[in-house]
């Protein structure tokens, strides 16, 4: 996607569809573990939450002063494609891994917009920022395992 | 990428609301079309006196009893409404890119802006409050009410279909008035779509009604010796010239809100990027089809050789051209698109018009928005590119007058006052913006230009709910102005009781 394409609506999209995605790679991994499952499904529902709070913070602030077309020129969401495939024969290391690998991305890209929003409503970074943290906290919590 | 679902399947057929019910006028429909795909959407009754007067009495029958609805109770329903707006929000966006042709962000941006109208409204037992103080004089107390009048009626334009009504209507009716709305004929559907959450949050009959319709509806409504109040946004020859002079006839109130021809001033010590951001959602976004938009963007040498100024010259303009090469245009239901198009191919041949009369000027095109590139195989009837014109003088049509599309003037000014003076010759005074990091410029250029709304390192200076939408010169007649305060005593009488107990 090149630079000239990056719109709000493009930012927000995004993040619905990596938090989404992620809800379901962790919700899948709920039923493959079940020992697992409590944790996992904690995830799961927390990635809907993020998904509920970003778009909340955009439909609540997004208005015409808001530059909603240019505000992230230069942004390149390549970088930030996440793979949640997961394989048949998959473990529970492989698929942690995965997920750690996941949630690092992610980690990266809400930094990022949060970074190149600091000048427009407080709401918005700080919705970012928080993302950032969520995902931040599940990794550190994954790395543990 | 691919377009979101259209909320709309088929084509609607849009009926009046009046009185609590939907009614078919039976006359005349004209086709609704999207200017991206030039698909008719809905068709919409061009509705004449009779269907006009009825809302009128509707609205004048329910009016006695509005008016003796509690504040609060009132609000209450402008809470509904607002909660109501929230859960449609995307709906009702989507419509606004179907019906006007804006970009999703743009229209959601739209929807915001409505909606906060809303909130604000709901602060009315607040709002509404008068003034009273004791003793004027020995045992004699003075009491100012605020009362509502009666009937208003509000006249939209299409290049906000959503919004602007709500500027006005959530107002009118938290003050207890009722409101006769006449949207805009070209882009109709929001308001319709309004009127139905209007009806679901429980706003009684009659207290607010929807007739579609043109010319002959809007000279009912001015007719109309019930309606006590006109709000008007559209061009300046119809509010000017139509508007205010039959509102002043028939005495009745008015806000007419009328064109522009907005300046931005880029001062020496600008922060160049975050000001090209800035200049292209003011002179592009939506698709220039803005009050508020900049039109002229004026480069200031002030303290600056010739040969700096030259280069800080090039360096605006360069970034601003680029950046302005780079908008991708196409259908607004593409998340990724910039731009959409102008709203009807009239609308697009009036903006070539002005580049051909630029060229016939002497006026050279560094950015010809008449070859572009569209996203998507879609038609070209409506589509035009990002113009840039450097060499423009004030004195030249497109450095003067409304074009209302994606087209910039550049213009040289060596000082500050040279810049301040060419605002102040144009005749329009909507808004106008400066670019700097210097507080002692910026307080000179808010302190002295004749524009209602001024923007500091802001490229739309669009007020917020909870402050009057100004405007001055040849973009606003009237004395109160839509939104905020003003607005609320737009529509309502100030009544003094000076009392004395025996």
């Amino acid at each position: 996607m090149s630079d000239a394409t990056i719109t709000a609506a493009t930012i927000i999209r995004f993040s619905q569809e990596l938090e989404a995605r992620l809800a379901t790679y962790y919700q899948a991994l709920a039923e493959r573990f079940p020992e697992h499952r409590t944790a996992f499904t904690d995830f799961a529902r927390d990635c809907e939450k993020t998904g509920v709070q970003v778009m909340r913070t955009y439909q609540e602030t997004v208005t015409d002063a808001l530059e909603t077309g240019y505000s992230f020129a230069g942004l390149s969401l390549e970088a930030y494609h996440i793979d949640v495939t997961l394989l048949p024969d998959a473990d529970l290391q492989a698929v942690t891994d995965r997920a750690l690998s996941v949630e690092a991305q992610a980690v990266a890209f809400y930094e990022d917009v949060a970074a190149r929003s600091a000048s427009l409503l407080a709401t918005i970074p700080r919705a970012f920022k928080r993302a950032a943290r969520t995902h931040r906290q599940r990794r550190d919590a994954l790395t543990e395992w | 990428m691919a377009p979101l679902e259209s909320p709309i399947k088929g084509v609607l057929t849009l009926k009046n609301y009046i009185d609590g019910e939907w009614i078919d006028p039976k006359v005349e429909t004209r086709d609704v079309v999207n200017p991206a795909t030039m698909q008719t959407v809905a068709r919409v009754p061009v509705s004449g006196r009779d269907a006009l007067d009825a809302a009128v009495d509707a609205a004048q029958a329910a009016f006695p009893d509005w008016r003796r609805t509690p504040p609060l109770a009132r609000a209450r329903c402008l809470f509904r409404l607002k909660q109501l707006l929230e859960e449609n929000f995307e709906e009702l966006s989507r419509i606004q890119t179907l019906e006007h042709g804006k970009t999703i962000d743009e229209s959601r941006g739209e929807t915001r802006r409505g909606i906060e109208m809303v909130e604000v409204a709901t602060g009315i037992p607040s709002l509404m409050m008068g003034q009273n103080l004791e003793d004027i004089a020995t045992g004699i107390d003075e009491i100012l009410i605020r009362q509502p009048l009666g009937v208003f009626g509000i006249i939209a334009p299409y290049n906000f279909p959503f919004m602007v009504p709500l500027w006005f209507a959530p107002f009118a009716i938290a003050t207890g008035n009722c409101v006769v709305v006449k949207p805009s004929p070209n882009a109709p559907i929001s308001q319709t779509r309004i009127a139905e959450l209007v009806e679901e949050a429980g706003v009684p009959e009659g207290v607010w009604n929807i007739v579609h319709g043109d010319r002959e509806a809007a000279s009912a409504m001015l007719d109309h010796p019930e309606v006590k109040g006109v709000c008007f946004v559209g061009s300046t020859p119809v509010a000017r010239d139509v508007v205010y002079k039959r509102c002043g006839e028939t005495g009745k109130r008015v806000i007419c809100q009328g064109g522009a021809k907005n300046f931005s001033v880029v001062m020496p010590d600008a922060d160049v990027d975050r000001t090209v951001a800035a200049l292209l959602t003011s002179f592009y976004g939506n698709t220039g089809q803005r009050c508020l938009a900049t039109a002229n963007l004026v480069v200031v040498g002030e303290g600056l050789d010739s040969a700096a100024y030259d280069a800080f010259y090039a360096r605006v303009v360069d970034a601003f051209v680029e950046a302005a090469k780079r908008i991708t245009i196409g259908y607004g239901l593409d998340e990724s698109i910039q731009m959409g198009p102008l709203k009807d191919p009239g609308k697009k041949a009036r903006v070539l018009d002005y580049i051909e009369q630029g060229l016939a000027e002497g006026a050279q095109l560094r950015l010809d928005g008449r070859s572009f590139q569209i996203a998507g195989d879609l038609p070209r009837d409506c589509f035009l590119g990002p113009t840039v014109f450097e060499g423009v003088s004030p004195d030249m049509v497109i450095a003067r007058e409304e074009i209302f599309g994606p087209v910039a003037s550049v213009l040289k000014a060596r000082s500050l006052d040279e810049a301040i003076a060419m605002i102040d010759a144009n005749p329009y005074g909507n808004a106008a913006s400066i670019f700097t990091s210097s507080g002692k410029w910026a307080r000179e250029f808010q302190y002295r230009v004749a524009c209602g709304n001024i923007g500091v390192n802001i490229g739309i200076a669009a007020p917020m709910a909870f402050f009057p939408f100004s405007g001055m010169k040849d973009s606003f007649f009237g004395v109160l102005h839509g939104q905020g305060q003003d607005v609320v005593r737009f529509f309502t009488e100030s009544k003094v009781v000076i009392q004395r107990w025996f």
